[in-house]
């Protein structure tokens, strides 16, 4: 075998090694699972009979990890609440679900990137450490209504409870 | 007289033996796209970790 050959073959096996190892440790200690594994499910139809879903928004977190639990539902053609302030600071958990059919939920200049599926409720948890607005699209074709389906979520110092 | 030497062996050890070619452009090709892939992949990676 010829040498660069040995040198080639020997880098992409251990990339693969690497990236197995990896897939490995963040399957097992990283909390990495398959999609439908551990997430809470909703009954489509009667969405609106859930207490959080009733009105949703951002609500004070009864729980110590963050400071808000933010509910979405994500409809043909729009979301609810149209527009979201939230305090500079604060760790924000988003739950999204849906009525209808299956919505994108992508926050532009974050991570939250999430799909909100009928029956399914998706959550993400993330701080917001500075000022400003974030466009919140739908980014799963939905049907005619789909390129204005879009909602806001406005990072402000202080916030609703100090004006 | 070693071109024919090598001729020999290379008809000894067949096809597939590749240790009389030239394999420096190919080599920096493969480091090329490796380089690039590594790159790629930081990208994406650092602009996930600003997101946080």
């Amino acid at each position: 075998m010829h040498k660069y050959e040995k040198i080639w073959i020997t880098l992409g096996t251990s990339a693969l090694a690497l990236f197995l190892i990896i897939l490995g440790i963040s399957a097992v200690h990283g909390g990495h699972t398959p999609a439908a594994s551990g997430i809470e499910t909703i009954n489509p139809e009667h969405v609106r009979d859930d207490a959080r879903f009733k009105e949703p928004g951002l609500v004070k977190s009864k729980s110590s990890d963050h400071d808000y639990d933010l509910y979405f539902v994500a409809s043909a053609f729009m979301y609810e609440p149209g527009e979201v302030e939230i305090p500079v600071g604060s760790t924000v958990k988003v739950h999204v679900t849906s009525p209808d059919v299956v919505h994108g939920f992508q926050v532009v200049g974050t991570n939250i990137n999430m799909m909100a599926e009928p029956g399914l409720i998706s959550t993400y948890e993330m701080t917001f450490d500075e000022t400003g607005e974030h466009l919140i699209l739908c980014n799963e074709y939905c049907g005619v209504g789909h390129a204005d389906m879009t909602s806001k979520l406005i990072i402000v110092d202080g916030g609703k409870e100090n004006d | 007289m070693t071109q024919e030497k090598e001729k020999k062996s290379v008809e000894k050890q067949g096809k597939d033996n590749h240790s009389h070619l030239n394999l420096k452009g190919t080599f920096m090709m493969v480091m090329a796209l490796g380089g690039l892939m590594l790159l790629s992949w930081f990208g994406a990676f650092i602009l996930f970790m600003e997101r946080m």
